[in-house]
């Protein structure tokens, strides 16, 4: 059964904080939601094939070819930058 | 059954009025009716106005004009337009202006369709009753002490509610037919990769699907025909479909008796027998059939979906757009950013979604829920070997009541107990109203065969005329 020190691991993985009241919430949330999933493990499976995707796909290639990037939309994604310099995207360092 | 839209039509080209006239007549009845629903997020008024104007400019030179040109639709704010904000419903999204048009939004203004707004939905799309919108309800416009449903709660309460003759929703596992069903209007969730999704929010990729609501079966399949096709902008988008060309006559209909035992509401059991049996009487031959493995669809459903939700919102990290809070770290921003711009729902299934995919459980949980699902579209596929369309409830209530579900998740996620299967099987569905209980709207499913959208929407129209009309608000 998942546990309170689960979910607070499983929270930082996803770049999480959670309240006190959270974990313990989350928690039992997560069991019960898990318990009624458990009912997959009743099912026999032998030989079935897992399926990824609703149709049989084939991958798609696209020309490698070079193409001007529409202006509005530039600056519209431009705008969108928490922190920009010029045109560029201003990120913290990763490396101290 | 008399298309809103096809009306509209001819009242533009007969002159009886002009697009611009139809818009703020639209906008003005939305500002005065939608205080009690909040089916808007924002309107589009400029936009709007001036896509009018085009359309007026062309009809008095005399020309023709397209079946959707000029008409007003709405749009889920998962779906993006450019130069307009697209919240998803989310408060990390709350100052997010769109950089491009999807290609559901460009296909619907190359045949002139004017749209007027952005609706309201649960955050992120996750959700069945609109209560988790990072920017509050919406109501049904049926019954304002109801749930219209979710997550497309505002663009199904926006045709509901006589706004608009049809909009855009989406639908991962059951979000355009549920509130359609609740709502008491048509919606319809297309086979997986009919409609291109470039452009809207991602949930869960393997099961995300774009779709019409609409007043009637043939608003929702104009809007269909403008979105539909393959798009190089969206791998998984396929041109294939099928005409509609079966004679009603011979029309072969299966109901599938584990969507109608415990938990479904007998009085939409007995709308939904009512339905059935006027199908039959109209000459359809009506067999039970059996899809055993649907028992274990919602199951399945709860570890792909939330899954593939905590890998495609990784995305959400403050740094590029969206809510940014700055902090020392870098870990500390992710942290603060994410933590204040996700809402409970939507953290709860990243947590899920990140436990199901971790090493030592991925084996009990994933695998075998994509085993499941292997299943699941064989029973379908054995199935229509046999018949020709499935027809079950759409959800096995009608609108409850708010605050009934909301703090209990695994409640809330029964009510797409019927329509989770159709996502997994990546097949089309219609949901269409068929009858009352307690005075809200019951929701009838017809479920198709991969490409056999056409078909589906020919039977939905079918049904409508059997039924007779079903006004809105």
């Amino acid at each position: 059964m998942i546990k309170k020190d689960d979910i607070r691991k499983l929270a930082a993985l996803s770049r999480l904080a959670l309240t006190p009241e959270e974990e313990e919430r989350f928690t039992h949330e997560a069991q019960a939601i898990l318990a009624y999933v458990g009912k997959l493990g009743e099912l026999d499976l032998e030989g079935v094939h897992p399926r990824t995707h609703a149709h049989e796909v084939a991958n798609v290639f696209a020309e490698d070819e070079i193409r001007d990037s529409d202006a509005h939309e530039h600056a519209r994604l431009v705008e969108q930058f928490p922190d920009a310099k010029d045109d560029y995207l201003r990120v913290k360092n990763v490396f101290e | 059954m008399s298309s809103v839209i096809e009306q509209l039509h001819e009242e533009l080209e007969s002159g009886k009025t002009t697009a611009t006239a139809l818009v703020e007549k639209t906008l003005t009845h939305i500002r005065a009716g939608d205080a009690d629903v909040h089916a808007f997020l924002s309107l589009t008024d400029a936009e709007a106005l001036r896509a009018a104007g085009v359309v007026d400019e062309k009809l008095s030179r005399g020309e023709e004009i397209g079946i959707l040109e000029g008409a007003p639709i709405a749009i889920k704010d998962n779906i993006l337009l450019a130069g307009e904000k697209a919240t998803a419903g989310s408060k990390i999204l709350e100052s997010y202006t769109a950089a491009y048009d999807a290609t559901v939004v460009k296909k619907l203004k190359e045949a002139g369709a004017i749209i007027v707004g952005k609706t309201n939905l649960d955050e992120f799309a996750m959700g069945s009753s609109s209560e988790n919108s990072a920017f509050g309800p919406t109501r049904n416009p049926r019954n304002l002490e109801r749930v219209p449903g979710g997550s497309s709660a505002g663009s199904a309460a926006a045709v509901a509610a006589g706004f608009v003759p049809a909009s855009l929703g989406s639908d991962t596992g059951g979000s355009i037919r549920q509130p359609a069903s609740f709502c008491g209007v048509v919606g319809f969730k297309p086979t997986y990769g009919a409609v291109s999704r470039y452009g809207v929010v991602a949930m869960a990729s393997s099961l995300d699907q774009i779709g019409p609501f609409g007043a009637t079966v043939r608003d929702a399949e104009i809007v269909f025909d403008a979105i539909r096709g393959q798009d190089d902008h969206d791998a998984t988008s396929l041109s294939e479909m099928h005409d509609a060309h079966l004679e009603y006559g011979h029309v072969r209909v299966g109901v599938p008796k584990e969507y109608f035992s415990e938990g479904l509401d007998a009085g939409v059991r007995a709308s939904i027998e009512h339905a059935i049996e006027e199908l039959k009487r109209s000459g359809m031959e009506v067999e039970e059939i059996s899809l055993p493995s649907s028992a274990y669809a919602l199951a399945c459903y709860y570890v792909i979906m939330p899954a593939e939700v905590s890998a495609n919102l990784a995305r959400f990290d403050g740094v590029r757009y969206g809510l940014h809070e700055s902090r020392n770290q870098l870990y500390e921003e992710y942290l603060a950013s994410r933590t204040n711009g996700f809402g409970r729902e939507v953290r709860r299934r990243i947590i899920l979604g990140t436990y199901v995919l971790s090493s030592g459980y991925y084996d009990a949980y994933y695998a075998q829920a994509q085993k499941v699902r292997a299943l699941i579209r064989r029973e379908f596929d054995e199935a229509f070997k046999k018949v020709d369309v499935i027809v079950t409830p759409t959800s096995p209530t009608v609108a409850f009541p708010f605050g009934e579900k909301s703090e209990d998740p695994l409640t809330m996620y029964l009510s797409d107990i019927y329509t989770v299967p159709v996502n997994l099987a990546g097949l089309p569905a219609l949901s269409l109203p068929c009858g009352h209980v307690d005075g809200l709207p019951v929701g009838l499913q017809l479920i198709g065969r991969p490409f056999e959208d056409k078909l589906l929407l020919a039977l939905g129209k079918k049904y409508e005329e059997l039924r007779g009309p079903f006004p809105t608000v």
